[in-house]
C-alpha cells in the first residue's frame, strides 16, 4: 500500500470512527452526569445589544427563541433555530422575544393582544407572522399585495384578524452575556443545586424511549433530569455537513462547465436541433441576472425580471413535468395490471381491493354484507392488506437494506473496499 | 434522539461481527455460493444488444451524492458497465443531477477505458450534468434517451417521485432497462417500466456479486447470517408476545398465575 492509499484509508478510518461514536457516545459524559429529579429551575437571562445599540435584558423562557444565518446544502444563507445552549457571548443571533395572539381594537384605535392588553414593542423588538418566511417568493408577494407583511418582511399588526400569531423578535442583536440559569435535583434524597454552565447538556429521562435534550425552561417539577458535561460528539456534524456543502457548491461550477462543454460541442459541430444550445447559453446569461435581481428591492426592473423568471416561467414549467407523472403513471399501469401470469392476476385484484377500499365506492359495493360479517367489508379487507402484509413485506425490505448498509459500509470503512472512482489506482 | 441504546448497541455489534467473520472465512479460501441475481447477469447482454444496434448506453447512478451509499454501489456498478462496454466498444453517457459526481464519474470512465486499454473511448463516452432538479434531470435524460438513440437504460440508486419519468422515458424510447434502488417506495414504479429491477439488499451486494472478490462475497453471506439471526428474534419475539404479551387474549401468564 503506498502513502497515498494508506492516507486516504486512514482517513476514512477517522471519519467512519468519528460518526460511530457520535452514536454510540451518550451525549454527556458518564462520570461527570447527574441525575436527579427536577425540584425547582431558575432560567438563563441573556443579555444583548440590539442593532441600534440598545441594551436588552430577555430571559430565556418557553417563548424565546434563537435563530442565526447559517449556509444551507444549496449554499444560501438560511435562518436556523438554536438550542439556547448553542448560543455564545460575541454571536450574532436573531431573538424571538415572545408570541402575541392579536385581538380586536380599542377605542383609542389601539390594537390589543387576547387578554385585552395594548400590545407595545420594546425599541429594537420587531413582529413578524410566520407565513411570509415559511411561505414560498409567491406567497410573501401576496402577503405584501394584501398588507399583511410590509417591504422588509416586518408584520403589519393593524390588518391582522383577531386570532393570528404574531412573533415578536429582535433581529441581529449581539449576545453580551449569558447566565445560564441553576436547576435544584433531589439526588438520593438530598437537595443539589446545579449551576448550569457553558458545555452542560441537560438530558430528561423518559421510561419508554431514549432520553431527549431539552432546554431548562421545559424542565417540569419531577421529570427526571440528567445534567453533564457535553461530549462534543453530536455538536460537530453540522460543522462536518458543512464541509460536504461547502465541497458541493464548489462543484457546482464543474457541472456547469460540463453542460458547457457538451453545448458548445453540439454548436460547433451544428448537431441535431443544435438551437437548443443557443436557448442554453440564453438561459445561462438570463439565469445569472435573474439571481442578481433576486437580491434587489421589490419594484426594481430586476426583481421583476426575477420574479418573472422564477415565478412564472421556471415554477409554471415544474409544474408542467409534475403534471407529466400522471400519463406515465397510467402507462406504467396499465402494463403491470396486464393479466398474463398468476401473480399479475394477483397484483390486479389486490390492487382493486385497496383502490376501492380507500374511496366510499368500497362500502357502497360492500355494504350489503351483514355486520356479523364485517371484516369482509372492502374498506376492512383492504386495511388489512395494507397493515398486515404489506407492512411485512416493508419491513422485511427495511430489515434487508438495513444490514446491507451495514456489511457495505463496514467494507468502505475498514478499507476492504474501494468506492468505484476515488482512486483505486 | 438518536443514540444508541445497549439493544441497539449490541445488534450492531453482533452484525458487524458476523459480517467480519463471513469476510475472514471467505479469506481464508472457503468456498461461499451466493444466488444468482438476474438483473446483474443481464448487464452484459444490455451492453450487447447496444453494441449490436451500434447505439450508446445511459447511466445514471441516482439522484443523491457520493454520501449515500446506494450511490457508492451505483458508481461500482458503473465500473462494472464501462468494462463491459469497453469489451463491446460501445460508447456510454452517463447523466446526473449531482455536480460533484461529474469529476467521479469522468475518472471512472477515463479509468476503467485506460485499464481496457481503449483509452480513446474515454473521449467519446462522456458524463453529463443535467441539472440540480431532480423533475428536470429526470425530463432531460429521457430526451436524451431519444436524441441519442439510446439502446440501454442503467438507472441504480437513489430515486424519489422521479423515478417513472426516468424509467418511462426508456420505456417509450424501447431501450433494454435495467433498474436498482434501495427506495422501496420507487421499486413500485420500477416494476413496470424496467425489464430486471434490482431490489434494496441486492443492491448493496452488486459490487461483491460482480467483483467476485473473496471480501465481498464474505460480506453478502454475512448479511445472509445477519438476516437468519433477526428471523430467529421475530420468531422468539411472537412466541413471546403471545404468550406473555400483556394485551394477548390467551394470556397464559395470567391464567397460570390464576390457578395458583
Amino acid at each position: 500500500m503506498n502513502a497515498r492509499k494508506a492516507l486516504v484509508a486512514f482517513m476514512t478510518f477517522i471519519g467512519g470512527l468519528y460518526f460511530i461514536l457520535e452514536f454510540v457516545v451518550p451525549p454527556t459524559l458518564p462520570l461527570a452526569t447527574t441525575t436527579g429529579i427536577a425540584l425547582s429551575k431558575k432560567v438563563p437571562v441573556f443579555t444583548i445589544q440590539t442593532k441600534d445599540g440598545l441594551p436588552m435584558s430577555v430571559p430565556a423562557d418557553s417563548s424565546v427563541s434563537f435563530f442565526i444565518m447559517r449556509r444551507n446544502k444549496a449554499g444560501d444563507f438560511q435562518s436556523t433555530e438554536q438550542k439556547s445552549r448553542e448560543i455564545f457571548p460575541g454571536q450574532v443571533a436573531t431573538i424571538r422575544t415572545r408570541a402575541i395572539t392579536v385581538g380586536a381594537f380599542n377605542d383609542k384605535g389601539e390594537r390589543l393582544d387576547d387578554s385585552g392588553n395594548p400590545i407595545i414593542l420594546k425599541p429594537g423588538e420587531v413582529p413578524f407572522t410566520t407565513d411570509g418566511l415559511e411561505a414560498s417568493q409567491m406567497g410573501i408577494a401576496y402577503q405584501k399585495v394584501v398588507g399583511r407583511i410590509r417591504d422588509n418582511g416586518e408584520a403589519n399588526i393593524n390588518t391582522l384578524q383577531p386570532g393570528e400569531i404574531v412573533y415578536v423578535e429582535v433581529r441581529d442583536a449581539t449576545i453580551k452575556n449569558i447566565d445560564r440559569g441553576e436547576l435544584v435535583l433531589l439526588v438520593k434524597d438530598k437537595q443539589r443545586t446545579l449551576k448550569i454552565g457553558n458545555a452542560s447538556v441537560i438530558m430528561r429521562n423518559l421510561r419508554r424511549s431514549q432520553p431527549e435534550e431539552i432546554n431548562i425552561h421545559q424542565v417540569n417539577l419531577g421529570d427526571t433530569i440528567s445534567i453533564g458535561p457535553n461530549t462534543l460528539f453530536r455538536d460537530q456534524r453540522d460543522t462536518a455537513s458543512q464541509f460536504n456543502s461547502v465541497i458541493g457548491t464548489l462543484a457546482l461550477g464543474m457541472g456547469l462547465l460540463s453542460l458547457g462543454m457538451v453545448n458548445l460541442r453540439k454548436l460547433k459541430k451544428k448537431e441535431s436541433e443544435w438551437y437548443t444550445s443557443i436557448i442554453f447559453f440564453v438561459a445561462i446569461v438570463g439565469g445569472v441576472f435573474a439571481g442578481i435581481g433576486k437580491y434587489q428591492p421589490s419594484g426594481t426592473s430586476f426583481r421583476l425580471f426575477s420574479d418573472t423568471m422564477v415565478l412564472q416561467i421556471i415554477g409554471a414549467m415544474g409544474t408542467a413535468i409534475f403534471s407529466l407523472l400522471s400519463f406515465y403513471l397510467a402507462s406504467a399501469a396499465y402494463r403491470a395490471f396486464r393479466i398474463r401470469t398468476f401473480e399479475a392476476g394477483l397484483m390486479m385484484v389486490t390492487a382493486l381491493i385497496i383502490m376501492f377500499g380507500q374511496t366510499p365506492f368500497g362500502m357502497y359495493i360492500s355494504g350489503w354484507i351483514p355486520q356479523d360479517f364485517q371484516a369482509l367489508w372492502l374498506p376492512n379487507i383492504s386495511a388489512w392488506i395494507l397493515r398486515v402484509p404489506s407492512s411485512a413485506f416493508i419491513r422485511a425490505l427495511t430489515f434487508g437494506a438495513m444490514l446491507g448498509a451495514i456489511a457495505t459500509a463496514l467494507r468502505y470503512w475498514l478499507n476492504m473496499e474501494r468506492p468505484a472512482g476515488m482512486g483505486d489506482d | 434522539m438518536e443514540n444508541a441504546n445497549w439493544q441497539v448497541l449490541v445488534l450492531m455489534i453482533l452484525f458487524s461481527g458476523i459480517v467480519l467473520w463471513k469476510i475472514g472465512s471467505a479469506r481464508k479460501g472457503k468456498d461461499l455460493y451466493i444466488r444468482p441475481i438476474p438483473g446483474l447477469n443481464a448487464i452484459d447482454e444490455a451492453v450487447g444488444r447496444a453494441a449490436e444496434l451500434g447505439a450508446p448506453i445511459l447511466f445514471n447512478p441516482g439522484l443523491a451524492d457520493f454520501t449515500s451509499i446506494q450511490t457508492l454501489a451505483a458508481l461500482g456498478i458503473l465500473q462494472h458497465v464501462c468494462k463491459v462496454a469497453a469489451l463491446y466498444d460501445t460508447r456510454i453517457i452517463c447523466t446526473t443531477n449531482i455536480p460533484v459526481m461529474v469529476p467521479i464519474c469522468e475518472e471512472i470512465l477515463k479509468s476503467t477505458f485506460n485499464e481496457a486499454g481503449k483509452p480513446e473511448m474515454a473521449h467519446t463516452s462522456e458524463v453529463r450534468f443535467l441539472s440540480d432538479r431532480s423533475d428536470l434531470t429526470a425530463l432531460a435524460h429521457s430526451q436524451i434517451l431519444v436524441d441519442e438513440n439510446v439502446a440501454s437504460n442503467f438507472l441504480f440508486g437513489n430515486y424519489d417521485y422521479t423515478a417513472l419519468i426516468f424509467s418511462e422515458g426508456g420505456q417509450i424510447a424501447g431501450c433494454m432497462q435495467i433498474a436498482g434502488t434501495a427506495d422501496y417506495y420507487q421499486i413500485a414504479f420500477f416494476i413496470p417500466s424496467c425489464d430486471y429491477v434490482i431490489m434494496v439488499e441486492e443492491l448493496y451486494a452488486c459490487s461483491a456479486y460482480l467483483s467476485r472478490q473473496p471480501t465481498m462475497l464474505g460480506s453478502v453471506v454475512g448479511q445472509d447470517y445477519g438476516k437468519l439471526v433477526l428471523l430467529i428474534l421475530i420468531v422468539i419475539g411472537v412466541i413471546l408476545t403471545t404468550l406473555f404479551g400483556p394485551h394477548n387474549p390467551i394470556n397464559l401468564f395470567e391464567q397460570v398465575l390464576n390457578l395458583k
